[in-house]
């Protein structure tokens, strides 16, 4: 479907500092949410099923280990947004 | 028994021979999928039999980065990642959930078997214990499993780690179902979790219990089990905390059926007196009549003793009924993942009552005049199923039936 790539990036941002209650200097687009930012796993979980709430995609149980940061988080939504149809 | 205090299942985790996560699980299992290959933890070359149902090829430690204590035990990891994906399929984390409230019930045989493994082989090489490992220590004990699982999400409610072997997970499930009841918390992850072990390997080969290559329940030819490895959760709450968070219910846990056959420490009771009771204890408890059950999750190992004997235990209980009842064996897919069995069974049992397909025994060949009921042998069947029991039946005679139920 087609999406602007810059808008998910600022929603996604926004999105895991919401849940996560980080700074935005911190959250480097690299970090591992758990592992170096000190997220919660529950939070991380959380900020999963956000991801698929807000853009109606399905993120499998396989995939969870993808999104431990920023920058793989938003490989795969733009990855599922890529795969999914448009409707109308 | 009022709504309010109906317990039901809203999440599943599955890490299995077939598949991670309960999607690559279920589409595998109704295909009638196997991965049982030759064993390759372990030199096997010293026993009769090589095939095993490993998890291969799956790394843990992506899903779980932030472990840096080594005293976790594999059982203990694998157990935190199957509860990881429970918990995100129940979508728990939409909610403000009280930590202190959640409980973590787990069932396995070998506890952290590696572990122990570890001690073995430090005491054959060294004679002693003087210079052991300190986490190995800190791993060793069965405990450890529930207290690491509470410990990775903390959460502080109840925490126990059931040893009662081939059907601990049933037993878990059965310990979270009366906890609730009694509102002693509000979600309790509940399953069992079993590692690849020589030592269950040996077991299993030296009481010449072993499969050649397939294992094949209810099969004239059936020649054992096939030692397997896996886990299962499942999130438990009552109906009214699950309505109160708009959760997905796969099922209600309208009962339970606890027996032993006080017979004998590995071969069942000949009669099947335990196996038939504790189905019968199910039935009365979940006020279910005969012909209601649509189908049975059997323990069908595939070993000429238990489906047998199983299978006499169904017709004491169901009567004529016992012929319309499909029953299917999972094990013949996914090898037998010991105190893992019966709570992945479990959670196969809620997605057949969500999809309306049992998955199939597969590897049957040749019906067995003593085993003649209907084993959906080798392919899936559609069929609507509201009420389901999955029976586990494990060495020292520990037998646990639960009933589940479609929500109306």
């Amino acid at each position: 479907m087609v999406y602007d790539q810059e808008k998910v990036k600022e929603e996604l941002i926004d999105l895991i500092l919401q849940i996560t209650e980080l700074d935005k200097d911190e959250l480097h687009p690299d970090s591992s949410f758990v592992k170096d930012l000190g997220v919660d796993s529950l939070a991380a979980l959380e900020i999963l099923a956000a991801l698929e709430k807000r853009y109606k995609i399905k993120i499998v149980e396989e995939e969870l280990a993808k999104l431990d940061t920023l920058n793989s988080a938003l490989s795969l939504v733009y990855k599922k947004l890529d795969e999914k149809p448009e409707v109308n | 028994m009022s709504d309010e205090n109906k317990i039901v299942i809203t999440g599943l985790g599955l890490i299995t021979s077939i598949g991670i996560g309960k999607n690559e699980f279920w589409n595998n299992l109704i295909k009638g999928q196997t991965n049982i290959s030759p064993v390759s933890a372990y030199d096997t070359s010293e026993y009769d039999t090589h095939y095993g149902g490993e998890i291969k090829n799956f790394d843990y430690k992506n899903y779980i980065p932030e472990i840096k204590d080594k005293s976790y035990g594999l059982a203990s990891i694998m157990g935190i990642v199957a509860a990881k994906f429970a918990l995100y399929d129940a979508g728990l984390s939409y909610d403000k959930i009280n930590k202190n409230r959640i409980g973590v019930i787990v069932g396995s045989t070998g506890g952290e078997s590696k572990s122990i493994e570890i001690v073995c082989t430090h005491l054959a090489e060294q004679n002693n214990f003087t210079k052991l490992d300190k986490n190995i220590i800190k791993s060793a004990s069965p405990s450890s499993v529930s207290a690491n699982i509470s410990s990775y999400f903390n959460f502080s409610g109840y925490a126990n780690t059931i040893g009662t072997a081939c059907s601990a997970g049933n037993y878990a499930i059965i310990n979270a179902f009366n906890r609730l009841k009694k509102n002693e918390e509000d979600i309790i992850i509940a399953g069992g979790v079993d590692v690849f072990s020589i030592f269950a390997y040996a077991g299993f080969s030296r009481l010449k219990s072993t499969a050649p290559e397939k294992c094949r329940p209810f099969d004239k030819n059936r020649k054992g089990i096939i030692v397997a490895e896996g886990a299962g959760f499942l999130i438990l709450e009552t109906l009214e905390h699950a309505l109160k968070r708009n959760a997905y219910i796969y099922a209600e846990v309208a009962g339970y059926g606890l027996t032993c056959d006080a017979f004998h420490i590995t071969g069942s009771d000949e009669e099947g007196l335990g196996a038939s009771k504790s189905m019968k204890k199910c039935m009365e408890m979940s006020k279910i009549k005969i012909d209601e059950v649509d189908y049975i999750s059997a323990h069908g190992t595939g070993t000429q003793r238990n489906d047998k004997i199983e299978t006499l235990a169904i017709k004491k209980v169901f009567g004529d009924y016992a012929y319309k009842i499909p029953i299917s064996s999972i094990k013949s897919m996914l090898g037998h993942s010991m105190g893992a069995a019966s709570s992945i069974e479990a959670a196969a049992t809620c997605l057949v009552l969500k999809n309306n397909i049992i998955p199939p025994t597969i590897n049957y060949e040749e019906k067995d005049p003593e085993c003649d009921l209907d084993y959906v042998p080798n392919t899936m069947r559609k069929k609507n199923v509201n009420i389901a029991i999955s029976n586990s039946f494990a060495f020292g005679g520990n037998n646990a039936t639960i009933c589940l139920k479609k929500l109306n």
